[in-house]
């Protein structure tokens, strides 16, 4: 048990955080601005996976040098972004937007009903059982040293996550769609009476979400490795844990989340144990969550008098 | 590029058009708003002229904020119409909603289509068979495939070792042979039966083609015997998924078309739709975006004139920034306008009352509405600050806006209004110039009982 273990664990803690981080984007975005917990986000990355395998058997990613692995890898972020974009903006259009007015629950369950119709997608699409996703990076360290490694796929998911995030930071702040966002998130009645339109406000959040998610399960397959119809609602799920410890509504707040989640995993695994790993996570977010009702980053909300 | 000014001559003009023409600014016809059993406003008849202030007043609960909600777009009136401009304000069927509802239809007709034709077997027929016998995946030989499958064409299947000739879902085994040329003869005379009797409708089964293909089997190879009525039967199945898909798609197309359709007429009065036609408001409980600050809220008032896409957005195109800097000034103008220039980087949230409410007016300012609905703009004010508000209502009619008033302080409603509209439970029992309605004696009734 040496620092070096230690840091290592961190660092994969880290690096899975962050995945995890950009799930939980989809999810806090979504909430933040129509009040949706959209339980369709993980299994749309499943599905997303679905498209970066089909895509690399296609164009034969598996065997091709390194300059083309590079470009495919970027080619295939952008064309799963896109895809799970879009699909997210359908399903807002056909599932969500008419029920815009209706009661919570509505939605919610609509929401349900999305995932499982998506997970019967990625059935049919990659069949029942786990498929192996080419390793495309090599695992060669790129640190002079023992027992401390840090490997090309790790150095992907900062090269990949890190823009994408401050990106996405830079849009909210700075530009109008960031503005109309904020603004609808709070009041959507006041924005579209001072002639925002709040429809495409929201479909632009899904597509952005939808983007992040689909970046999100290139990564994922060149990370893990495997992947199932299935690993869309247990990797959901921790990522809609990352948003509601870190506040959910709150874009910050989903990528502290996410670290937390992806340390605490990576260190409770480590050093309790892998069956505990679980168990350690939701304790902790139950803790937090007694202290912190409103997540660590998210405002209370005030009540409306 | 520069950016429509706020009140822009090709609007007065529109509008001057339309005040010269007779046609007022706003005309509610017959406006009736009932929720369940209960009429919230019953046949309410308003005009209001282009640069006019008017005023709609009338003891709580007369319906007057229903009567705001309805013409901003927020509530759709049970019965009767509200038209700015002379138009009324509804999104309109534009090609893309054409496109869209034509799009979901074929969507949902596809889908439904896919679940009658049975997709399990399809997939199967088209994608999984080239996977096991190892054929590359190219669109048109999975076009071909996908056309076999409907005309209960016939495909070979490699299975431990040997070759059968199986219908394209790949139910029903016809043959087994013990090498590919063999196979693939043999499917061929067969494919040549299976034409036949698509090709001649109502034509008996023909058994000496048949029995040609059977002296084809040798002995050995031919591990099943090919009998007429499983042709017979296969291209029957297949008629039968042919019927039911073609049902589908159409009965999917049209519940799909039918639904968008359904549900865009449902959203068709949109609140956006009618700030976006130059009608912007502003509400009794102050709805700002209070986290946001002073600037950053008009800036939204300011959000549709600011042109670029995302693209544009992300990466500061020219034109996404002019629109930005422009924009910015046009709100600078704005809050100057309200007397707000010194606090645009305050929260909005943390203003006094007052500058809240002033706030909330220089956002409809800066929507560019040729018409502003204020709803009670000064409630919770004391005497000096109301006379300032009358003030700045009065500016604002005289930058050629029009202006709707719902206001309890009679004092001001009596200095600033062109003419003033009495409600009482929901009903428009007076309207007239100030001096008029204050001489009214159903007015008095109203606000003093009739014992007054």
């Amino acid at each position: 048990m040496s620092v070096q273990f230690f840091l290592q664990q961190c660092l994969i803690g880290l690096t899975n955080g962050a995945l995890i981080a950009l799930v939980a984007l989809g999810y806090t975005m979504v909430y933040g601005i129509i009040g949706l917990i959209n339980f369709a986000h993980g299994d749309l990355i499943m599905l997303g996976a679905c498209l970066a395998l089909s895509l690399v058997t296609a164009l034969g990613l598996a065997t091709a040098g390194p300059t083309a692995t590079w470009l495919g890898i970027s080619l295939l972020i952008v064309l799963c972004g896109l895809f799970c974009g879009t699909l997210n903006v359908a399903v807002d259009r056909l599932v969500y937007k008419p029920l815009r007015s209706a009661p919570k629950l509505a939605p919610l369950v609509s929401a349900i009903g999305v995932s499982f119709i998506f997970m019967n997608m990625g059935l049919f699409w990659i069949g029942s059982a786990d498929r192996a996703f080419p390793e495309l990076l090599p695992s060669t360290n790129l640190l002079p040293m023992e027992g401390l490694q840090i490997t090309w796929k790790d150095l992907l998911v900062v090269i990949v996550v890190v823009p994408l995030m401050v990106g996405l930071t830079l849009l909210v702040q700075m530009t109008r769609l960031g503005k109309a966002m904020r603004a609808v998130s709070q009041d959507q009645t006041a924005a579209s009476l001072v002639g925002v339109d709040v429809d495409r406000v929201i479909a632009a959040t899904f597509f952005i979400g939808g983007f992040l998610g689909g970046a999100a399960s290139v990564i994922y397959g060149l990370y893990i490795n495997t992947i199932g119809f299935q690993i869309g609602f247990q990797n959901g799920l921790y990522a809609f844990t990352a948003a509601v410890l870190g506040g959910i509504g709150s874009i910050p707040g989903a990528v502290l989340g996410g670290l937390v989640i992806g340390l605490v995993r990576s260190l409770s695994s480590a050093y309790v144990g892998e069956r505990w790993t679980g168990a350690i996570v939701f304790a902790i977010l139950i803790v937090i969550l007694v202290f912190r009702p409103e997540g660590l980053l998210g405002r209370r909300t005030k009540e409306k008098v | 590029m520069k950016l429509k000014p706020l009140f822009s001559k090709a609007a007065n003009a529109a509008a001057i058009r339309a005040a010269s023409s007779g046609t007022p600014l706003l005309d509610v016809d017959r406006l009736s708003v009932r929720f369940g059993g209960l009429v919230a406003v019953s046949e309410l008849d308003l005009d209001v002229a282009q640069g006019s202030i008017v005023s709609l007043i009338g003891p709580n609960g007369a319906g007057k904020t229903t009567a705001f909600n309805c013409i901003s777009g927020i509530y759709a009136p049970s019965a009767g119409s509200v038209r700015f401009e002379g138009r009324r304000l509804e999104r309109s069927f534009a090609a893309s909603t054409f496109w869209g509802a034509m799009g979901v239809g074929l969507l949902t007709g596809l889908l439904f289509a896919a679940a009658a034709v049975d997709v399990d077997r399809l997939w199967l027929a088209v994608i999984k068979r080239g996977m096991i016998t190892g054929e590359p995946f190219t669109i048109a030989g999975a076009q071909a495939r996908l056309r076999g499958y409907f005309r209960a064409e016939l495909a070979i299947d490699q299975m431990a070792g040997k070759w059968r000739v199986v219908s394209a879902d790949g139910l029903d085994v016809l043959a087994i042979k013990r090498n590919l040329a063999d196979a693939n003869s043999l499917r061929d005379d067969l494919q040549a039966a299976v034409t036949a009797r698509r090709t001649g409708p109502g034509t008996v089964p023909d058994t000496s083609d048949l029995a040609d293909v059977a002296q084809k089997i040798p002995g050995q190879s031919s591990v099943l015997p090919v009998k007429e009525d499983v042709l017979d039967r296969l291209a029957a199945g297949k008629a039968r998924i042919r019927r039911r898909g073609w049902l589908g798609l159409f009965a999917g197309w049209i519940l799909g078309t039918a639904g968008t359709i359904a549900v865009w007429q449902r959203g068709r009065r949109s609140a956006h739709v009618v700030a976006q036609a130059g009608i912007s408001r502003t509400f009794q409980n102050i709805r700002l975006f209070s986290t946001m600050t002073v600037l950053e809220n008009v800036l939204v008032g300011l959000d549709r004139s600011i042109p670029g896409g995302v693209f544009g957005m992300l990466f500061r195109s020219p034109t996404n920034r002019r629109g930005e800097k422009a924009a910015r000034e046009q709100a600078i103008e704005a809050l100057k306008f309200v007397g707000l220039a010194a606090e645009g980087n305050r929260i909005a949230g943390q203003l006094p009352y007052g500058d809240q409410r002033r706030l909330e007016i220089a956002r409809a300012v800066a929507t560019g509405a040729r018409l502003i609905l204020l709803d009670e703009p000064a409630a919770g004010m004391n005497p000096s600050e109301t006379g300032e508000l009358a003030g700045l209502v009065e500016r604002i009619r005289d930058r050629g806006v029009t202006v709707l008033l719902i206001e309890h302080h009679m004092n001001v409603v009596m200095r600033v209004s062109d003419r003033v509209a009495v409600l009482d439970h929901g009903v428009k029992i007076a309207e007239g110039t100030p001096a008029e309605v204050k001489r009214n004696e159903k007015v008095i009734e109203a606000y003093l009982g009739p014992d007054a």
